[in-house]
């Protein structure tokens, strides 16, 4: 079955509710995986891994705003009300991808854990990629060919935190302790992206 | 071709990327489709990056140049998912204005996953180093030329992988 556009989506209802889920879930976990980046921004271990991390968090949002326009498309409401004005219980990315950078605030004190987001930010693009193969192969036309899309561009994301998390791992003592604790921690935590 | 769809090619040639000046976004291979009913055109474009923020200003800059010629009484510009932009999009001209601009062009083989070569877009030396995959815009990275000593980008390469 090949479904081409919003119009023929809103003709099943069991189809629509689906996808709609889906489409929540793709838009809310790139939403704060990016939100979550973005508060690193002038924060990162060095100058180039700012300019890195900025534009891989820039085009992650960019991700999450095509996911909010096909739910706009659905008739679900603008893109941007989408993103910004749910509840938090109407949210459905992983709680996991939600946790703090570290204590403090962007603006006050931020004391952020850069192994946490080494750590979060290779798996998730593991997992991102993963799911995005399956959804390239959607029922759904539009969403088939956004996947297509993204998948284009999240090579350089992924690559990125597979650097980083091969290079801790293999660096100091204390690196090496603390990504693995974030190695625990994940395995515990992550089985929410999945759900 | 119609002498309509030639002067709004011939303007497209002159309406240069905000992120890229001096190269068109005709040139970067951005204009996927040009339909002209009498006076009214529609334009059907494709994002180079997703999340490329300068997507609104590309409409608009487009929007606005073809709308200066006479005989036109509106441009619409659409963006589509549709047909999947990618860096062999960009033609011969756009390749050497990027070039002149301070910015190797993508490779024209690449395979998603394999290492690369880039050129110097000021000596050809192929001895570069990458510093950083991720550049000032999405779709460019920045490099360095070990025989002419210069700093320089490059357009990343982006293939389809399915």
């Amino acid at each position: 079955m090949i479904v081409k556009t919003a119009a023929e989506a809103k003709q099943d209802r069991t189809y629509i509710k689906a996808l709609t889920e889906l489409l929540y879930q793709l838009a809310d976990d790139d939403f704060i995986v990016a939100y979550r980046g973005s508060e690193w921004l002038g924060l990162a271990p060095h100058i180039e891994e700012d300019v890195a991390f900025s534009s891989i968090t820039q085009n992650t949002m960019g991700h999450a705003f095509m996911y909010y326009q096909l739910l706009e498309e659905l008739g679900e409401g603008e893109a941007d009300k989408l993103a910004h004005e749910r509840q938090a219980k109407e949210r459905r990315n992983a709680i996991y991808l939600e946790k703090k950078n570290g204590t403090g605030t962007y603006l006050e004190n931020p004391q952020f854990d850069w192994a946490l987001t080494v750590v979060r930010h290779y798996f998730y693009e593991v997992f991102k990629k993963v799911k995005l193969e399956a959804v390239s192969t959607s029922s759904y036309e539009p969403l088939k060919l956004v996947a297509q899309k993204i998948l284009m561009e999240q090579t350089y994301h992924l690559a990125h935190w597979e650097l980083w998390i091969t290079q801790l791992i293999h660096s100091t003592k204390e690196a090496k302790t603390r990504i693995r604790e974030r190695i625990v921690e994940a395995w515990q935590e992550f089985g929410d992206c999945l759900n | 071709m119609s002498d309509h769809m030639e002067e709004v090619i011939a303007v497209l040639k002159q309406v240069d990327d905000p992120e890229l000046p001096s190269v068109s976004v005709f040139d970067l291979g951005m204009v996927h489709d040009i339909e002209i009913e009498k006076y009214q055109i529609k334009i059907t474009m494709v994002p180079t990056f997703a999340g490329c923020p300068a997507l609104d200003f590309i409409e608009r800059d487009v929007k606005r140049a073809v709308e200066q010629l006479h005989w036109v009484e509106k441009c619409d510009v659409v963006f589509s998912f549709q047909y999947p932009w990618s860096t062999k999009a960009i033609t011969d001209v756009g390749k050497e204005r990027l070039k002149k601009h301070g910015i190797a062009p993508p490779p024209d083989q690449f395979k998603p996953g394999e290492a690369w070569t880039v050129y110097c877009p000021f000596c050809n030396s192929d001895y570069t180093s990458m510093e950083n995959v991720f550049g000032p815009t999405a779709c460019r990275s920045i490099l360095y030329c070990m025989n002419c000593r210069n700093p320089f980008e490059a357009m990343k390469p982006v293939v389809a992988q399915v």
